[in-house]
């Protein structure tokens, strides 16, 4: 009487599709769990309270930052805003030679291939 | 009396002696692995054309003897860092279509700054993207052009082909690009109006941070955080796995903030109006209506695309004017569709196939 040969059963690849299928459902769950009104409202609501605490914080340093003579982050922002600008205009400005510039590297540096390419045919 | 059929399939024998050579390999790699520093990305070759203040239109050096007459422009979505498209040597969609004989352009909108909190979708889509295509058909000299949209990329593109279908679009190309938000599923549900104030948000903050942006991603899959570790663990001995989970990690990890006022834009007139879908969007005073768009039109969508789930993708085609348009879906998610190895073996050769034809 011949042997039954062993199954093909793999028990290292029976855990890894074990565990792809627990995290496939682990996550349903989850998301299912954060879809609801309560877990929204919840959300929200921390939401709230660090949005406010920041905010509190940020008016806070705003007014320490001011009476230390300091500018403050709003201010920074525009001071760097206003920077940007003007390096836009510098930019504008220097216009033709440096895109006479970008074409003499360019040469040197970037390959200028025919636009003559046609996709190879199906098969 | 039956015989026994014969076993197909290693024996438990060579199952163990594979699990135990793979666990000393696991070991070895491991502390090779905490040893080594992030991977390079972004390492393709390129020359930065033009500079707006984050923004910077970067041109990639051609490697064919003969490229493709009309140039490609990919556009980036504004919530993460552009070098998804150019990981790494043989997982770079820039890579791969340069060495197909495209002439290959991309918008780096940077990582935005406080000041920039101020963008709306207006400035990507009625400056920005015009100021760009404008600029590369001036360094290519050729009118027609391609563009490419990732993700909200997609969207941006999409706007800007319905406010300028006369401006040389020839060829537009959708991956993974929401335009009806009713589908978005669990961002819808979380950016509810009952609960969800974005006006606070974007006026406390400003940029809407980064970390904000990263827990909202991992929020969708809450679990895989976790079971990803595990097997990188059990995949460690592969070092093609582990390759391409650190490259993948690194983008992920690598949040940028959103800019606030285009968050609010996006998130009142997009997520909870759907007007983009509606053809009611306006934006400095232009309505944009997805009819108008006259370009040939692929849209590639992600099966199994949970950040923009099947029902947000798939209607593009339903919605544009374009008499040329193709729907594909592959499978594979949000990030897998476009970048690792599954996307060279799927989604690569199958753009090849579809815009080389149409970039002659």
């Amino acid at each position: 009487m011949a042997e039954q040969t062993p199954s093909n059963f793999d028990p290292f690849n029976a855990w890894r599709d074990w565990l792809s299928q627990f995290e496939r459902q682990l996550n349903a769950f989850l998301n299912q769990q954060m879809s609801t009104d309560t877990y929204q409202r919840f959300a929200g609501g921390i939401n709230r309270v660090v949005l406010d605490s920041q905010k509190a914080m940020g008016e806070m340093l705003a007014r320490s930052t001011n009476w230390m003579n300091l500018p403050t982050r709003d201010e920074l922002a525009a001071l760097s805003e206003r920077l940007a600008a003007l390096e836009q205009r510098v930019k504008a400005l220097e216009g033709t030679s440096a895109t006479s510039n970008t074409t003499r590297s360019e040469s040197s540096e970037t390959p200028r291939p025919p636009r003559t390419r046609r996709p190879a045919s199906g098969a | 009396m039956s015989q026994a059929e014969p076993s197909s399939g290693p024996s438990i024998g060579e199952i163990v002696s594979r699990e135990i050579e793979r666990a000393i390999q696991r070991s070895i790699k491991g502390l090779e692995y905490l040893r080594i520093g992030d991977p390079p990305v972004a390492q393709t070759p390129r020359d930065i054309i033009y500079k707006r203040g984050t923004l910077e239109l970067c041109h990639y050096r051609p490697v064919a003897d003969e490229i493709y007459r009309v140039p490609l422009m990919l556009v980036m979505s504004l919530v993460s860092k552009p070098y998804i498209f150019d990981l790494g040597p043989g997982q770079s969609l820039i890579e791969f279509l340069l060495n197909r004989g495209y002439d290959v352009y991309m918008i780096d909108w940077g990582v935005p700054r406080p000041e920039d909190s101020r963008l709306r979708l207006e400035d990507y889509c009625l400056d920005f993207i015009p100021d760009c295509a404008k600029r590369m058909a001036d360094r290519s000299g050729e009118k027609d052009f391609s563009l490419l949209g990732y993700c909200m990329g997609g969207t941006l593109a999409l706007i800007y082909a319905a406010l300028f279908p006369e401006y040389g679009l020839k060829n537009l190309i959708c991956l993974t690009t929401p335009v009806n938000y009713e589908g978005m599923g669990m961002f819808r549900l979380w950016s509810d109006r009952k609960h969800f104030d974005v006006d606070r948000i974007v006026d406390t903050l400003g940029n809407v941070p980064a970390e904000m942006m990263y827990n909202s991603f991992q929020m969708l899959r809450p679990a895989t955080r976790v079971i990803s570790q595990i097997r990188l663990w059990d995949n460690m001995w592969n070092d093609e796995f582990v390759k391409s989970y650190r490259l993948l990690e690194r983008w992920g990890n690598d949040q940028i903030p959103f800019p606030g006022e285009c968050f609010r834009q996006n998130t009142k007139e997009l997520m909870w109006e759907n007007k983009l879908y509606k053809n009611e969007l306006v934006l400095d005073d232009r309505l944009v209506d997805l009819r108008l768009i006259t370009a040939s039109c692929l849209n590639i969508i992600a099966q199994h695309d949970d950040i923009a789930p099947f029902e947000a993708t798939k209607d593009i085609n339903q919605l544009i004017g374009s008499r040329d348009k193709q729907d594909m879906i592959l499978k594979g998610g949000h990030v897998s569709v476009l970048a690792g190895p599954n996307a060279s073996k799927r989604m690569w050769p199958a753009l090849d196939r579809w815009l080389g034809e149409r970039s002659t």
